[in-house]
């Protein structure tokens, strides 16, 4: 591992690992949405969904309805 | 009962999760519609959402991707299917068929012949399948890798090959294809496709999707002259694998119910069938 005054602190390219946080983060997503699922199915409310994911019911409601690509 | 309009994919997953979560399996047609549109909201040109609602309930399920047939979720009141298909056949008076689990797609192609003087027939019958754990089949020559932008026009005749044959598709939205192909040769990891490759030679190909529940998996593709040899055994195994071991969920994928080698395959790998699918065509389509 380098120091900071190198351009490289991290081994590897960091374009290839910023690529390999955003397939991470799609994987998640879909994760996130696969377990929601289950909770609802079980009948689970949207208000412990929120509060098992850490946010506020309405920004659960948010993210569950957004709209194309917003 | 009512029926309520739905304005994207996201909303579409989060007002039917209760009807979706309750058997992915059953479900994984639609729950991979809805997905690939929440990740390309730009994947078909159109897109429409219902939901049958009793008492506040989500019952029953329905989307429609023009030109496509729209696609059911399994209802688990009977009262769904005729309360879609009177909102349908307003809301997409032309619609060249359903595709749903079986009662359900005849039952709603029943209802549409009643409300729209239309005839229809069963184009197409397939397996619904699911898998939880592997086996591991014979080992054969090659080896996996994923598909590149690189192996573009030789996948876009595949997909093509695969849609007459195992489809036996009338309907073909080459912008929709496009966009497919795009998305599952592009950076994303929900969506790609897996070449199995000998000596250089693309042979065979596993097309795979991510979605709640698991993972979709197909198209599953071999071109006649490299068939009998356990390639696509050997790469749906691979990707099936990779995709139990990525993330929750099971694996699940539709067979031709018309093919009874492609279906012993998938047996022998640990799928099982959990549904019939009927792709049914109204009119003289």
């Amino acid at each position: 591992m380098e120091t900071l005054e190198g351009a490289a602190y991290e081994p590897g390219d960091p374009l290839t690992a910023l690529a390999a946080v955003a397939r991470r983060r799609g994987e998640l997503d879909v994760e996130e949405y696969h377990h929601v699922l289950r909770a609802r199915a079980a009948g689970v409310s949207w208000r412990g969904i929120a509060a098992a994911l850490g946010v506020s019911k309405q920004a659960v409601h948010k993210k569950f309805t957004r709209r194309g690509s917003a | 009962m009512e029926v309520v309009a739905l304005p994207d994919a996201a909303a579409f997953l989060r007002g039917a999760a209760p009807l979706l979560g309750r058997d992915p399996a059953a479900n994984n047609l639609p729950l991979g519609i809805a997905q690939r549109l929440v990740d390309r909201p730009d994947a078909y040109d159109e897109a429409f959402f219902w939901v049958a609602e009793r008492d506040g309930d989500v019952v029953g399920a329905a989307l429609v991707t023009p030109p496509y047939p729209a696609v059911l979720a399994d209802p688990i009141d009977e009262g769904a299917v005729p309360a879609l298909v009177t909102t349908l056949a307003e809301a997409r008076p032309g619609l060249p068929g359903v595709t749903a689990n079986e009662p359900w797609a005849s039952r709603f192609a029943d209802g549409w012949a009643a409300t729209t003087g239309t005839t229809w027939r069963i184009a197409l019958g397939q397996g619904v399948f699911v898998m939880n754990s592997l086996e591991p089949p014979r080992q054969t020559g090659g080896a996996p890798r994923p598909a590149t932008e690189g192996d573009r026009s030789l996948l876009a005749a595949w997909f093509r090959a695969f849609e007459r044959e195992a489809l036996q598709a009338t309907i073909r939205d080459e912008g929709f294809a496009d966009r497919d192909l795009s998305a599952r040769l592009g950076h994303g990891t929900t969506a790609g496709i897996t070449i199995w490759e000998v000596e250089g030679t693309p042979v065979s190909l596993t097309g795979w999707s991510r979605i709640p529940g698991g993972a979709r998996i197909g198209p599953v593709y071999t071109p006649p002259e490299h068939r009998g040899r356990g390639y696509a055994s050997n790469l749906v195994a691979h990707v099936s694998a990779e995709m139990l071991s990525r993330g929750p969920g099971a694996c699940f994928l539709y067979t031709d119910l018309g093919n009874p080698t492609s279906n012993a395959i998938y047996r022998r790998l640990g799928y099982e069938q959990v549904a019939e699918s009927s792709m049914i065509a109204f009119g003289d389509a």
